[in-house]
């Protein structure tokens, strides 16, 4: 899992935020000397605020329950097994209907990309 | 399957989720938000393959491959809408794109 995320954001979205922010950090708003990327924030107090009361109620929520007692409570200890078996397995069966789906989905996506971005 | 380290995962998701949260608030860069967005559906990831090493059926593991497949689907399609947003208005701060239609 940890090697498909690393795939996955090394190879797409860092690569595309990259392109994005120095495709968007050309000209038009050099008058300002600073970096782009460092825009001001607007409404900061608000805005951590809100943050700081969702991180204090998450961690109020995960402090008071009891994960690890439900879960040996509840649940037999299973085994590590070799999750790339198991996924590969699950994907052609039980989740074939959501995997063609994505690939449909990934599809209509680089079609829309290439449609929204090509010269008018 | 040992799971005593869930807790961890879920305060270091918290922790993630709420920084998304806060720079998707402050932060008025387009791409920094997107940024933020992503964070943010990082830490649902961390804690859908957290709570999946219950599961044999890595039933949380699968969802979380699906919201990467979606995240990244997204993150796409934002890009190119700020691109041409950007080719218009010459600017990506979200303070002075108000308008959808053209004057």
């Amino acid at each position: 899992m940890a090697i498909t995320q690393i795939l996955v954001y090394v190879g797409g979205i860092l690569v595309l935020l990259i392109f994005g922010v120095m495709l968007t950090n050309q000209g038009g708003n050099k008058q300002n000397t600073k970096n782009d990327i460092f825009t001001e924030s607007t409404n900061r107090i608000l805005g951590f605020l809100v943050a700081g009361g969702v991180f204090s109620l998450l961690f109020y929520t995960f402090a008071r329950a009891r994960f690890v007692d439900i879960q040996t409570a509840l649940f037999e200890t299973i085994e590590p097994t070799a999750t790339t078996k198991t996924i590969g397995i699950q994907l052609m069966t039980n989740f074939v209907l959501p995997f063609e789906a994505s690939g449909i989905l990934l599809m209509a996506t680089l079609i829309g990309a290439a449609y929204l971005s090509k010269k008018v | 399957m040992d799971n005593s380290f869930l807790s961890y995962y879920l305060l270091t998701s918290a922790l993630l989720f709420s920084i998304g949260l806060a720079v998707v608030v402050t932060k008025r860069n387009v791409i920094v938000v997107l940024m933020g967005i992503e964070l943010m559906l990082n830490a649902v990831n961390l804690n859908l393959v957290a709570f999946s090493k219950n599961d044999p059926n890595l039933q949380g593991q699968m969802f979380a491959l699906f919201v990467i497949v979606v995240a990244v689907c997204e993150s796409v399609v934002a890009l190119a809408i700020i691109l041409k947003a950007y080719e218009y208005f010459k600017t990506v701060n979200l303070d002075e794109i108000s308008e959808v239609k053209e004057m």
